[in-house]
C-alpha cells in the first residue's frame, strides 16, 4: 500500500490506486464486525410450555436483541440461524426453567443444532426432586454453525411426567449467543 | 491421520503432570479440520482462514503525532491493523470431547483427557502422553467452559459429582472446583464450570477438565453423542494493559474513513490504536469468596448477594471491594457466577442467580439440598446488556434452617465466584 498522509495535514491523495473506500472496507468494517458481533437473546416469558418425556425445543417467545435478524419463530420452530455468510463459531448460553419437578422428573438442557449428533451439548441435569418451587438447570456450550445452514437452539429432555416451563420473572428459559471466531 | 496413542490411568489433580502409566490402547482422533470461510462473506469479508505466520496477541501499536505530518506504511497497517484483525477474528482456542469411556475413581480430582479435537487450530492439544493437558500458545487470559457428564443415573443419595478445571501454572496445579450437587435417585449428574485462568506458554501452564465423585467406586464419563464431556478454551484478554490504555477508553466507534475528510493523528489513533487496545484488553473480572460467611435463609425467591473478598484479576478497576461488579462500558458481557454451599443438611434448596442494579434476580440452577457432608455448588450464567454503570451481583438462596443461616466459602478451590467478560458493543 501506498502511504498517505496522517498528520493534521489534509491528506491529499492516496496514490497507487488506494482509496479510503479500501482501508474502509480493509479495516474498519473489520472493526466494526468485532465491536458489534453477532448476538442474540431471547426468554421466554409469555406463555407456559408443556414439557412432554423426550427430547423438545423450549419455545422462546421475547426477543431481547437479534441484530443479525437470525430469530426464526414458525410453528416447532424456536431457533437462532445465522444468516448465510455468517459462519464461525459461537458461544451459546441458555437456562430451562421450570416449574417444580416431581420426584420422577429429570430434565437434561441441551444447546442443539442440525449439524450433528457431536453438536448437541447438553448441560447441567438435576433432578430437583424436592425443590419445592420452580427450578432451573443451566447450559453453557461453544459450538461451530455454518451461516444460513445450521440453527441453534434451546432444548430439554425430560424424563417423567410432563411439566410446565416456569415464565415468572427471573424463573423464566432463556438463551444468548455471541459470536467469538471465525475458525 | 489417526494417531494411537496409550492412555495413561486416571491421574489426580495433586501436583505438576507426571509421567503416563499404561493403559488401554485407543484411537486419537485427530483435530476436526475447519470449516472454510464463507467466500465473499457481507459480516467480515473474504479471507483465508489464517495469513500466515499467525501474528499473535497485537503489539508495538503506534501512537499517531497530533501535530506532524506522518506516513502510513504498509508496515504500519499489516502490525497494527491486519494482524490484530487475524488475531481478534481467530483468537487462540481449543475445544474438545471425551468421547470414550474414562473412569473417574472417587474421593479426589482427577483428569479427563480429551480424544476427540473439535477444534484446535493452533495445536493447544499436543502431548499425545498428556491428553488431558491444553497448553496455551500465547500469555493472556483465557475463558475456560467445561462439562463434566457421568454415566450414572441410579446412585442413591448422599454423594456428590462435580466439574472442575485444573489448571497448572508455573508448576503449581490448582483444582478449580464448578458445579457440585448431591445426588438424588434419578439423578443424572451432569456438571459446568466456568473459569477465568491465566496461562503463560513460558512456564508450560495447562488447563484441563478434571471431575470429582464421592461414591464406593469409579463412575464412568458418559460416552452417549451429545453428553460428552466437553472443554472450552478461548483467549479472553491480554496479561496486562497496553501501552496507551486508561480505564476513559471508549468502546470503538469505529468511524469509516473518508474522502472528504482529512485523516489525521487523532482518527488514527482513535480509530487504530484505541480500538485493537479496546479489543484486545476488554472488561474482564474474576472474584471470590475465599473465606466463609454466613448467608441469611430466606423464602424463595428472594436471596443474599455474595460479598467477594479477592480480585483475581478486575482490569478496569470495576469491583466495589463487596458485591457488586459495575460495569465500566455498555455492552454485551458473560456473567457467571457460583455460590459454594458449604455442608448443611437442614432445608431442602439451594440455587445461584445473577441480579442487575438491584432488581430481580435471574435465577439459575436450582438444586436440592440433599444429604451431603461436602456441601454444593450452585450456579447461573448469563449474557448481560448493560449500560455503563450498571452493576451486577451473584445471588445465593438457601433455605436452610441453621441459625444464623447458611455458610458459604470456604477453601480457596471451591470457592464462590463472579466471572465477567465484555463480548460485544
Amino acid at each position: 500500500m501506498s502511504p498517505f498522509i496522517a498528520g493534521s495535514t489534509p491528506h491529499g491523495t492516496l496514490g497507487q490506486g488506494d482509496t479510503f473506500a479500501n482501508l474502509t472496507s480493509q479495516i474498519t468494517s473489520y472493526f466494526q464486525f468485532l465491536t458489534a458481533k453477532a448476538v442474540f437473546r431471547a426468554t421466554q416469558i409469555t406463555t407456559a410450555q408443556t414439557l412432554t418425556a423426550g427430547l423438545q425445543g423450549v419455545n422462546l417467545n421475547n426477543v431481547l436483541e437479534d441484530p443479525y435478524g437470525g430469530w426464526v419463530h414458525t410453528a416447532g420452530t424456536f431457533w437462532w440461524l445465522p444468516p448465510a455468510g455468517l459462519s464461525g463459531w459461537f458461544i451459546v448460553n441458555g437456562c430451562v426453567y421450570t416449574a417444580a419437578p416431581a420426584a420422577t422428573n429429570s430434565i437434561i438442557p441441551y444447546i442443539g443444532t442440525n449439524g450433528s449428533a457431536s453438536q448437541q451439548f447438553a448441560g447441567s441435569a438435576t433432578s430437583n426432586p424436592s425443590v419445592s418451587h420452580t427450578a432451573g438447570r443451566t447450559v453453557i456450550a461453544v459450538m461451530h454453525a455454518t451461516g444460513g445452514q445450521n440453527w441453534i437452539q434451546l432444548q430439554a429432555a425430560l424424563s417423567g411426567a410432563n411439566l410446565n416451563t416456569s415464565v415468572t420473572a427471573g424463573q423464566n428459559s432463556h438463551m444468548e449467543i455471541c459470536f467469538v471466531s471465525e475458525w | 491421520m489417526s494417531i494411537t496413542q496409550r492412555r495413561a490411568p486416571a491421574r489426580a489433580v495433586t501436583g505438576p503432570a507426571g509421567t503416563p502409566g499404561a493403559g488401554t490402547a485407543v484411537s486419537y482422533q485427530p483435530p476436526v479440520p475447519p470449516p472454510p470461510p464463507d467466500p465473499g462473506s457481507p459480516y467480515y469479508g473474504p479471507r483465508n482462514p489464517i495469513d500466515p505466520p499467525y501474528p499473535g496477541p497485537p503489539a508495538n501499536l503506534k501512537t499517531w503525532s497530533l501535530t506532524s505530518v506522518e506516513t502510513i506504511s504498509a508496515t504500519i497497517l499489516q502490525n497494527d491493523a491486519d494482524d490484530s484483525i487475524v488475531f481478534l477474528i481467530d483468537p487462540p482456542m481449543y475445544s474438545g470431547q471425551l468421547r470414550s469411556i474414562w473412569p473417574i475413581p472417587q474421593n479426589a480430582y482427577y483428569y479427563v483427557p480429551e480424544d476427540f479435537d473439535l477444534l484446535d487450530p493452533l495445536a493447544m492439544h499436543s502431548n499425545p502422553a498428556q491428553p488431558e493437558l491444553i497448553y496455551a500458545n500465547y500469555l493472556g487470559w483465557y475463558l475456560c467452559i467445561g462439562v463434566m457428564t457421568y454415566n450414572t443415573t441410579t446412585t442413591g443419595t448422599g454423594v456428590i459429582y462435580n466439574a472442575t478445571i485444573a489448571v497448572t501454572q508455573n508448576n503449581v496445579a490448582t483444582a478449580w472446583i464448578g458445579q457440585q450437587t448431591p445426588t438424588q435417585a434419578t439423578f443424572r449428574p451432569f456438571e459446568t464450570v466456568v473459569e477465568l485462568q491465566s496461562l503463560n506458554p513460558a512456564t508450560g501452564d495447562t488447563v484441563s477438565l478434571a471431575g470429582f465423585q464421592t461414591t464406593s467406586g469409579s463412575v464412568n464419563t458418559n460416552t452417549t453423542a451429545g453428553q460428552y464431556p466437553t472443554l472450552n478454551v478461548i483467549y479472553a484478554a491480554l496479561p496486562s494493559a497496553p501501552p496507551a490504555w486508561s480505564t476513559s477508553l471508549p468502546v470503538p466507534a469505529n468511524t469509516a474513513f473518508s474522502d472528504t475528510t482529512q485523516i489525521t493523528g487523532a482518527f488514527m489513533n482513535t480509530n487504530l490504536r484505541d480500538t485493537v487496545n479496546f479489543l484486545t484488553y476488554p472488561p474482564i473480572c474474576r472474584l471470590q469468596r475465599n473465606s466463609s460467611v454466613q448467608l441469611a435463609s430466606t423464602t424463595f425467591p428472594a436471596g443474599t448477594a455474595v460479598p467477594f473478598n479477592v480480585a483475581t484479576i478486575d482490569n478496569w478497576s470495576a469491583w466495589n471491594g463487596t458485591t457488586r461488579y459495575t460495569f465500566p462500558k455498555a455492552g454485551l458481557y458473560f456473567v457467571y457466577g457460583q455460590v459454594n454451599f458449604l455442608n448443611d443438611t437442614t432445608g431442602t434448596d439451594r440455587a445461584c442467580g445473577l441480579r442487575v442494579n438491584g432488581g430481580t434476580t435471574q435465577w439459575g440452577s436450582t438444586e436440592t439440598a440433599a444429604n451431603t457432608v461436602l456441601g454444593h455448588i450452585s450456579i447461573a450464567c448469563q449474557m448481560i446488556r448493560a449500560a455503563a454503570a450498571d452493576y451486577v451481583e451473584v445471588i445465593g438462596y438457601s433455605n436452610a434452617t441453621t441459625v444464623g443461616g447458611i455458610t458459604i466459602g470456604g477453601a480457596a478451590s471451591g470457592t464462590s465466584k463472579l466471572i465477567i467478560l465484555w463480548l460485544a458493543a
